[in-house]
């Protein structure tokens, strides 16, 4: 009985602390649901890279590629809940999968453990266009509706839905052109096929930095530190937000102990300088957001892009 | 001579131990994964890259730069020796090449295609380095309706690919039309011909297709007739190409570079367009076209060269304005971004060493190729002499791990053995391949393009006629349609059949 009782205190105490004191004690994988070599992927691995200094084992990162995300996004939310999958999510991507399709998962499938980077959207053209402010292209637009061509990254993309959002609350008519993907429509627009485009800022800056690309108007709650002259669209009563982010989930089931470790651990190395200066340098923001303040963002995204994605498939 | 101080500014820069290191070890991964088929350049560049994260900008991008084109020069191996092309670019190839190896020219063969693309790749950095900025905007100009009316000129390109049946190429053609509408369309989102197979959402991919039409059938149908092995090794003498392969390959060589490097400027898939686009030229302007596809030393020169220019052509819109022309150069994009250095208009002028170290590395590289590759062939000359009963086991074994590494996924592995199978009937009942291949890479580009170009002109197709590059293009796309029609260059379609 008594070494029944022992045994049964181990059992209990056992796993506990191997997870609380113990944990990692193997390499972590780090899904990424994009191929090697895009943004994720490149941000994914200077996070592998800069994280060893905290971490006390290598993050391996994964790259599971395929329908758009979905295939990666699926195998976070079935690995094992052990704590060693990890893996990066893409709002708003994410959360607009299932409103287009039946897919493998579900939200509730993953337990968001912190925020590790952001991006904003925003409103550019080329230099040469005759679009100076964002008044001259809303009031253009407003005088031939329909005609203003606004480009973005692909249907159902966050900058095609914000490019909708814009001219919807703008009260005016645009014809959005749904590229595949962003650099094709920063392309088009520099060579001025269409008269404007909706990207991310990190995609934007180099280009306005090397004065082939003005932005307009910028989709944050205030204006960048990048870009002081530059307006917001709140300023100009136009309540659009556009924000991408990419975080660290896991498995719902992820114990409470690997998720706290993580959290804290990934912290430190986000605020790392070299983690910062690497980031910075591929056209992204550190951006820090705990598990709570989190799911407010995907819900809130969630509540925003699913009416608007049923509305637009009306049409 | 300002371009002559350029010059001995780059050469400077380049000639530290650490650049010329840097650049041996670019073109020497660039070799190796353009050998084994399934590994690519994008994946090479993008495991590489975190590598380069502390080393210093111009070694790196040196380095870099070394893989993407030292790729081109190994892709060729494989379609020559057993007939699997190592990445789209070379599918072409593998008509000529392979049957030269069959006749116990595979040194020749492979040496040209070296030779081939050393002077291509000398031309287009030439290219590169004169005429760089104004023809930048060039790529600019090409907008969804001029890529279209280009696409269209490339699908009439088809007719001049087969050397059999036109019916039978035409039916492979639109089977591969078909093939390349599975997945999600780009402008809808709506899912298309995947019946719920979430691999098949994103369309089936090239480098499967590729691999299994080619490699795998290839495989099959081999295991029918091994004694083929013996003819081979008994004939592999001369390794080197001799005087008349070189007359049959110079202007074969020069046009596909001229070629390669004008298409290699536009964004997209350009070296596959150009290595088609060159073959299909070589036997247009040939005297004997009857010959292509029977080991003609002209169908490996063109190309091969075609597709190493369009490397150094796709430099031209990466360095000047900061566009990628292909999932390469987007990751190179990358790196110079994570060096902290803007690729653009300014990148010439602030930051010159990177400029002009970079393309005098690329002399040097292409140097460093061909001293590379010469004695390999040799090398690969002897892997035909493997028995079958080993070789053939070992390259299916290579096509399945080289599929896998892609993208980690066993549908793809499923796909490439399901391809692998139609390809095997397809041979039997002599229905040729490479149109196939042609119209998956071309035709889902045309439907984006078309749809685009469609959204932008709000519907009206005047807008094809309306501009001036893209109405040029569908000028030339009639005409060669309706050649056969006209008496005089008739006569020249009919020596095709």
């Amino acid at each position: 009985m008594k070494r029944v009782f022992f045994l049964l205190v181990g059992f209990f105490l056992f796993p506990a602390s191997a997870v609380a004191s113990d944990y990692p004690t193997k390499p972590i994988d780090v899904i990424v649901a994009y191929a090697a070599g895009g943004g994720t992927d490149v941000g994914a691995r200077i996070l592998a890279k800069v994280a060893p200094k905290y971490v006390s084992q290598p993050l391996v990162i994964v790259n599971k590629p395929g329908a758009g995300g979905e295939v990666g996004f699926m195998a976070l939310a079935q690995a094992k809940p052990d704590g060693y999958t990890i893996g990066f999510i893409n709002p708003p991507t994410i959360v607009m999968l299932p409103f287009q399709r039946k897919v493998g998962y579900k939200m509730s499938d993953f337990k968001y453990i912190i925020n590790i980077m952001e991006d904003v959207g925003c409103l550019s053209v080329r230099t040469e266009s005759k679009y100076k402010t964002l008044e001259d292209f809303i009031k253009d637009a407003r005088q031939k509706p329909g005609e203003v061509t606004v480009g973005n990254a692909g249907a159902g993309s966050d900058a095609h839905m914000t490019a909708v959002d814009i001219a919807r609350r703008a009260n005016i008519s645009v014809t959005p052109v749904p590229f595949k993907g962003a650099s094709e429509a920063r392309t088009a627009v520099m060579g001025g096929h269409v008269d404007a485009v909706v990207m991310k800022v990190g995609e934007a800056k180099p280009y306005v930095e090397s004065n082939q690309i003005r932005i307009l108007g910028v989709a944050a709650g205030e204006r960048l530190k990048d870009f002081p002259q530059v307006p917001t669209f709140r300023e100009k009563g136009i309540l659009t937000a556009m924000t991408t982010t990419r975080a660290i989930a896991g498995p719902s089931g992820i114990p409470v102990a690997a998720v706290k470790y993580l959290h804290d651990q990934l912290k430190k190395t986000m605020e790392d300088p070299e983690f910062i200066e690497l980031t910075q340098k591929t056209g992204v923001y550190v951006k820090y957001m705990t598990a709570e303040e989190y799911k407010k963002y995907i819900d809130g995204l969630e509540q925003t892009y699913g009416p608007m994605w049923k509305e637009m498939g009306k049409k | 001579m300002e371009l002559f101080e350029h010059l001995l500014f780059g050469t400077q820069t380049l000639f530290t131990p650490v650049n010329l290191a840097f650049c041996f070890i670019g073109v020497l991964m660039g070799t190796l994964v353009g050998v084994l088929p399934g590994l690519g350049p994008t994946a090479a560049i993008a495991l590489l890259l975190p590598a380069t994260f502390h080393t210093p900008p111009v070694a790196s991008i040196i380095m870099l730069a070394g893989i993407y084109y030292g790729a081109m020069y190994g892709g060729s191996t494989t379609s020559i020796l057993v007939n699997i092309p190592g990445e789209a670019a070379s599918v072409i190839t593998c008509l000529d090449g392979y049957q030269m190896a069959l006749q116990g020219r595979a040194g020749p063969a492979l040496g040209i295609a070296a030779f081939g693309s050393f002077i291509a790749g000398t031309i287009s950095v030439v290219g590169l380095m004169l005429i760089a900025p104004p023809l930048a905007k060039f790529a600019l100009a090409f907008g969804p309706p001029e890529y279209f009316s280009l696409m269209l000129m490339g699908v009439v390109v088809l007719i001049y690919l087969g050397s059999g049946s036109i019916l039978k190429a035409l039916m492979m053609a639109v089977f591969g039309l078909l093939v390349g509408t599975i997945g999600q369309d780009s402008i809808s989102g709506t899912l298309r011909l995947t019946f719920g197979i979430r691999e098949l959402y994103d369309g089936v991919g090239l480098i499967p297709a590729i691999m299994g039409l080619f490699g795998v059938s290839e495989v099959i149908s081999n295991v029918e007739q091994a004694i083929k092995t013996e003819i081979i090794s008994a004939k592999a003498r001369n390794l080197m190409p001799n005087r008349q392969d070189w007359r049959d390959s110079f202007w074969p060589i020069i046009r596909g570079s001229v070629l390669g490097f004008f298409i290699g400027i536009l964004p997209g898939p350009s070296s596959t367009i150009s290595s088609f686009s060159s073959y299909a030229l070589e036997k247009k302007v040939s005297g004997n076209p009857a010959k292509f596809g029977k080991g003609a030393i002209e169908g490996v020169a063109g190309p091969e060269a075609a597709n190493n220019a369009a490397t150094g052509g796709s430099f031209i819109p990466l360095l000047t304005l900061g566009i990628p022309a292909n999932a390469v150069t987007a990751l190179l994009l990358g790196a110079f971004m994570i060096h902290g250095v803007t690729p653009g208009p300014l990148l010439i002028s602030k930051h010159p060493d990177l400029f002009w170290g970079t393309v005098m590395s690329m002399y040097l590289g292409n140097i460093m190729l061909l001293i590379l590759n010469l004695p390999l062939i040799g090398l690969w000359v002897q892997v035909l002499r493997v028995p079958y009963p080993i070789l053939f086991p070992l390259i299916l074994l290579f096509c399945l791990v080289g599929v896998f590494s892609l993208n980690f996924s066993q549908a793809e592995v499923g796909l490439m053995i399901g391809f692998g199978a139609f390809g095997y009937a397809a041979r039997k009942f002599q229905f040729e391949l490479a149109p196939l291949v042609l119209a998956l890479v071309i035709g889902p580009m045309i439907e984006n393009y078309l749809r685009l170009s469609l959204i932008i002109s709000r519907g009206s197709p005047w807008i094809f006629f309306r501009r001036p590059i893209s109405a040029v293009f569908i000028l030339i796309t009639l005409t060669l349609l309706f050649s056969p029609f006209m008496p005089r260059i008739g006569r020249s379609r009919e020596r095709f059949q």
